[in-house]
């Protein structure tokens, strides 16, 4: 061969290699077909889902949970002829089963997932609105929804059942009744109450961006979601801000996870020095990789309170179990929701329906995982009265707030 | 990713769709077994200006660094990158070039990376047949964006020394150090080496 043989070669080799790269980044493929489900890509589903929970699910022993029972449930899926969105739900049903929130059906449909700006709960059957950290919308708290877009509260409360809504990055979590009132951020809903008032409202980005508020000597840093990579120089951001505060309140209250390299990024401001690594182990305690956080830029010194409720969950669980681990701080308000397992294995059953496993789960250095959460420092009941109005705690949110309420005046000195 | 397939097909165009360049391979591998009975091998770069004033090439790089977060002013993550790159000489001094780059940022974990650039190279000394003669100074626009980003993507700029030597006719090798700042989402200052292979007509 001579040199110019070599030359055309090399740009022979590398237009391949662009092309291949060109073919698979236009590429994309679905594990067992499209909609509408036949029969065939219903058994493929069933298939892939019973396939990848046996071969891989953690959790079998220490949730209790008989994988033959699973699979029976699941390939009971199979056998009613029901419509395809009937069908996802029950997969979705019997993939609860296992009690696991990592090991999920997911749909992946909404391009900018939102959410309304009212929290609803179901209470004795019906659906009420919860809260709002709206202004114009506080008059609805506690009153009851009779439709929502015409379509009736039964409905609507049924509908909390579909499976999880990610977005089609798969980075949101929108499940329950957040799901239910969910659309593509900016569309509007209207919510019928039962006095006969018809309240309209715009949906809002799932995805609210960290903040920090500094009131009076204390820094309060507000992080609803872990999802996002970029958000690791916001938090920095706002731990710049807080440096010379006397302390800091993390609010992790309804975050449901994301990166476990953001909440590490975020421990390594907190500490001067190395900590032992959480690990993450499959099933046969088999090391698959250790999860470190070392230190990084300025440190922020002072005391640290991070207020946790039930929907405090994965990788939100994980930095709160960090934070007692190495004793940098202390949880306050409600039990955790736990969430200690690493879903590593996933595949698009179909457009739009996203199925991923349980493959690993984080251990800490000494102790037990907290799959099962984690019990805070100070509990504090959510609903109980506020002591005195705080100045502090107006400035921060709407409602009164005795979790917050009790985190300042821990940081105060009192317990 | 999918514009890769596309870049390729427009290098290989203007390729197939230089006249020039096509025959002359031709005509140049006849005239060179002829003309290494005659003298010593002249190499693209002492040739210069005897050539077409516009020369296609393409180069493919790889390489690493580190990535210092603004916010943080720490050094938490490493950089990796496999750069595929369309150019256009003009004559020996100057270089138009646009790539197309795929790579990873290790933090924690491996996040998947993509972005483009474009820029420009200037040599800074004419080739006289020294192994210095390949130094060049690039610099650019880039955007870049990671998986698992908020935002669509971040924009920044970019500096290097590149050096290039050429092995045997048409066929080099490069090498780059690299220094960039990315602006919005994810601020960060870069530092990089690449290495990697190049040819041109």
């Amino acid at each position: 061969m001579n040199r110019t043989d070599y030359s055309t070669f090399f740009v022979v080799m590398t237009l391949g290699v662009g092309l291949a790269l060109g073919a698979w980044g236009c590429g994309s493929s679905t594990a067992c077909g499209e909609f509408p489900l036949d029969d065939e890509v219903r058994q493929c589903m069933v298939s892939e889902i019973e396939m990848m929970v046996v071969e891989t699910f953690p959790f079998a022993e220490y949730k209790q949970v008989d994988l033959n029972e699973f699979s029976r449930q699941l390939r009971k899926t199979l056998e009613a002829d029901s419509a395809d969105d009937v069908f996802v739900g029950e997969l979705s049903q019997a993939v609860s089963s296992l009690r696991d929130g990592h090991t999920r059906i997911e749909r992946r449909g909404l391009q900018n997932p939102g959410v309304a700006p009212v929290d609803v709960e179901e209470k004795n059957g019906q659906l009420v609105v919860r809260s709002s950290d709206e202004d114009r919308f506080q008059k609805l708290v506690g009153q009851t929804i009779v439709a929502v877009d015409g379509i009736d509260a039964d409905v609507v409360l049924r509908q909390a059942g579909l499976p999880m809504e990610t977005g089609i990055e798969g980075e949101a979590r929108l499940s329950g009744l957040t799901q239910a009132l969910g659309g593509e951020e900016g569309t509007s809903l209207t919510l019928t109450m039962k006095s006969g008032e018809e309240v309209t409202m715009d949906r809002r980005s799932f995805f609210a961006e960290p903040q920090v508020t500094i009131v009076g000597d204390y820094a309060y840093l507000k992080l609803e979601t872990f999802g996002f990579i970029d958000d690791l120089e916001k938090i920095d951001e706002g731990i710049n801000e807080s440096l010379d505060s006397r302390g800091l309140i993390i609010d992790l209250r309804g975050n449901g996870g994301g990166y476990p390299s953001v909440t590490d990024g975020l421990f390594g401001r907190l500490i001067e020095e190395e900590v032992e690594p959480f690990k993450l182990v499959d099933r046969h305690g088999e090391l698959h990789r250790e999860l470190k956080a070392p230190s990084r830029g300025k440190t922020f010194d002072g005391p640290v309170v991070v207020l946790v409720d039930r929907r405090t969950y994965s990788a939100s669980n994980y930095f709160a179990h960090r934070m007692i681990e190495h004793d940098r701080g202390v949880l306050i308000g409600g039990h955790t929701g736990g969430g200690a397992a690493s879903p590593q294995r996933g595949k698009m059953l179909v457009p739009g329906v996203w199925f991923q496993v349980s493959t690993h789960v984080l251990q800490p250095p000494t102790g037990f995982h907290s799959e099962s959460g984690l019990k805070p420092t100070v509990a504090v009941d959510p609903n109980e009265p506020t002591a005195e109005d705080d100045e502090r705690i107006s400035t921060l949110t709407a409602t009164p707030d005795p979790v917050l309420e009790r985190a300042l005046r821990y940081l105060e000195g009192l317990r | 990713m999918k514009y890769s397939g596309l870049l390729m097909g427009v290098v290989m165009i203007a390729i197939l769709a230089w006249p020039g360049v096509a025959v002359a391979g031709e005509e140049v591998e006849d005239e060179v077994a002829q003309e290494e009975l005659d003298q010593p091998e002249e190499s693209d770069q002492e040739r210069g200006s005897s050539l077409l004033p516009l020369r296609p090439g393409m180069a493919l790089k790889s390489g690493g660094g580190f990535y210092r977060s603004v916010p943080c002013q720490c050094v938490d993550r490493h950089l990796w990158t496999t750069q595929l790159v369309a150019r256009m000489h003009l004559g020996w001094r100057a270089t138009i070039e646009a790539d197309l780059q795929f790579g990873s940022m290790l933090l924690g974990g491996r996040f998947p990376s993509e972005g483009w650039a474009l820029g420009g190279r200037v040599a800074l000394m004419e080739p006289q047949g020294r192994w210095w003669d390949g130094l060049h100074v690039r610099a650019g626009y880039r955007q870049w964006r990671v998986m698992g980003m908020r935002a669509e993507g971040s924009p920044g700029g970019y500096g290097a020394l590149n050096w290039e030597l050429e092995v045997f006719r048409h066929f080099y090798i490069e090498a780059d150090a690299v220094v960039g700042r990315t602006f919005q989402a994810m601020q960060h200052w870069y530092l990089m080496g690449t290495a990697g292979v190049s040819t041109r007509f």
